[in-house]
């Protein structure tokens, strides 16, 4: 099953560390999980542990305009993408999650 | 084809989400999903008219614009804008009654609150 995620709100929301779990339980039992970061949630590829999802196998994707407006870094292993990105995402996902 | 419903339930102006998730529906159409935009609660107020521009805060004319011309279904919670006495909104969004809007997030494969 492939499970997506929006996530807009930054890392000191609760959000981030039940995206967090939530990936990891996914990648443990197999699952393909694709993270969209936008807004304020740009600022979770800060976060060491949120960043460290990619080597768990987790794609994460940034709006790169919104990361553009708040002055956020590229980040290894982290797509600076687009809206386009979320609209593959959300239409190739068996289920979709939004945290915001 | 997904139905993929946005809703938009907070004030216009002290923060930019609700740009953002006007936005974001535009961008949400790019593979051909159906994308309806529903304002509720406080998010009603951003269907109305309104100069942002005043406090210079940038209008969301070519977001509304876009969904317009991508014939994306918007539609104002009636007993929010009641409940706000608002009478009257933008042209192209649809004020409807609450079991609509019941039935459109009932009926959608994605429902993001933003």
């Amino acid at each position: 099953m492939k499970l997506g995620i929006l996530l807009t709100t930054s890392p000191e929301n609760e959000n981030t560390n039940t995206v967090i779990e939530i990936s990891k339980a996914a990648r443990e039992q197999g699952h393909d999980v694709s993270i969209f970061l936008m807004y304020d949630g740009v600022y979770n590829v800060n976060n060491k542990e949120f960043a460290e999802l990619v080597n768990k196998g987790v794609e994460i994707t940034i709006c790169a305009f919104n990361a553009e407006q708040r002055r956020v870094a590229k980040v290894d292993g982290i797509l600076f993408g687009s809206q386009y990105d979320h609209a593959c995402i959300a239409n190739s996902a068996d289920r979709f999650v939004s945290f915001g | 084809m997904k139905k993929i419903t946005v809703i938009v339930r907070n004030l216009p102006f002290n923060i930019r989400r609700n740009a953002e998730a006007l936005r974001m529906s535009v961008g949400l159409t790019l593979r051909e999903d159906k994308v309806t935009v529903i304002f509720i609660d406080d998010g009603v107020y951003t269907a109305t008219r309104t100069n942002p521009e005043l406090i210079n805060i940038p209008p969301p004319v070519r977001e509304f614009g876009a969904l317009n011309m991508l014939k994306c279904s918007m539609l104002a919670d009636k007993p929010s804008m009641e409940k706000r006495g608002i009478q009257e909104i933008l042209e192209n969004i649809k004020c409807v009654e609450r079991e609509e809007i019941i039935r459109t997030i009932n009926e959608s494969d994605i429902v993001i609150p933003f």
